[in-house]
């Protein structure tokens, strides 16, 4: 056992969690409630995508909740231009709710997207699998005429109504 | 972290005890006594011989060996769920040294939840997932000595990845 090399390992491992970039990563993540810690971090409400993928160089479960945290708190990302390709990658796989999708940085995509799907202690957010997406439609008058007449018929939105529709259907 | 989960194992042990009088009450199966074996990084945050000693991070996933009846499982995974935690999927497939201790953390009327003996779990962490676990396990190594190096040798780990 080399205690001296052992030391000099933990030296530099202590000053990269002294920065406040590692910091301020830890803080945002803990207090959104994707990570835990035995550790109080400071909180400021914002995320750096680019100091989150340095500061997962020493701890990298960052990256494993990082898709939840950018898809979660999109508001809160300063950077979105810095999230590299391949992430991007994993979030679009993540939106579309595929099961399957590429690793990154030795995180599975498993992992990453089961956080994207969890519930979490900020009520605003919603699991993805749960999350609407905007889609555009164009009918014809008579076609919304009745879809007006439906909704309103049942107390529904006519959001509500189709999806009232659509899920019946096949039984 | 611990007092969450106390809360939870607190809760789980009544749960238990009510469906142990309903089973009896209404004539069904239900096999009451359960043992979890708490594992993973979730095993090291509630224990303080540790979490004293090592800056500890988590996902919040619950890594476990359940040995008790389906509905326990389930009921288990639910309690977690409201407290923003996940029952792992794959729990089933950690490894843990064939020596590992295991100690007592929580003791109810049925259920009776066991977490290992630190090294243990830091071996089992060195050996099957080393590079999420660099950070912690060079601390470990400082903290723990030639215990912990002599257990990652036995089972054939790459101790010489942790002081690169």
């Amino acid at each position: 056992m080399n205690k001296e090399r052992l030391r000099k390992k933990i030296e530099a491992l202590e000053k990269f969690k002294q920065d406040p970039r590692y910091q301020q990563v830890m803080g945002f993540l803990i207090h959104k409630g994707l990570l835990v810690a035995n550790r109080e971090y400071g909180f400021e409400n914002y995320l750096n995508i680019k100091d989150a993928l340095w500061a997962a160089k020493i701890e990298a479960r960052i990256i494993e909740v990082l898709p939840a945290a950018i898809l979660h708190f999109p508001k809160s990302i300063v950077d979105p231009e810095s999230i590299p390709k391949k992430l991007q990658v994993v979030l679009e796989n993540i939106k579309d709710g595929s099961k399957e999708g590429e690793d990154y940085k030795g995180l599975k995509y498993a992992d990453m997207r089961k956080w994207a799907d969890i519930p979490l202690k900020d009520k605003r957010t919603k699991p993805i699998s749960r999350k609407k997406r905007q889609n555009n439609f164009r009918f014809r008058p008579e076609v919304l005429a009745k879809l007006e007449e439906y909704s309103k018929n049942r107390g529904l939105t006519k959001t509500e109504a189709l999806e009232d529709l659509v899920m019946k259907w096949g039984g | 972290m611990k007092e969450i989960l106390e809360k939870i194992f607190k809760q789980l042990d009544k749960e238990i005890i009510k469906r142990e009088s309903e089973a009896r009450e209404q004539g069904f199966n239900f096999r009451a006594e359960t043992q979890i074996k708490l594992l993973g990084q979730m095993s090291l945050l509630v224990n303080e011989s540790i979490t004293t000693l090592i800056e500890l991070n988590a996902t919040r996933d619950v890594d476990s060996y359940i040995q008790s009846e389906y509905w326990v499982e389930k009921k288990f995974e639910s309690l977690l769920k409201k407290e923003g935690l996940l029952l792992d999927k794959d729990r089933n497939l950690i490894w843990m040294p064939e020596e590992t201790i295991f100690k007592t953390f929580f003791t109810g009327k049925y259920l009776t939840v066991l977490i290992p003996e630190p090294i243990y779990c830091l071996a089992s962490k060195a050996i099957k997932a080393k590079e999420k676990n660099k950070q912690l396990i060079i601390f470990a190594l400082l903290e723990y000595g030639d215990k912990l190096e002599n257990l990652i040798k036995k089972y054939n780990g790459e101790l010489e990845f942790f002081y690169e």
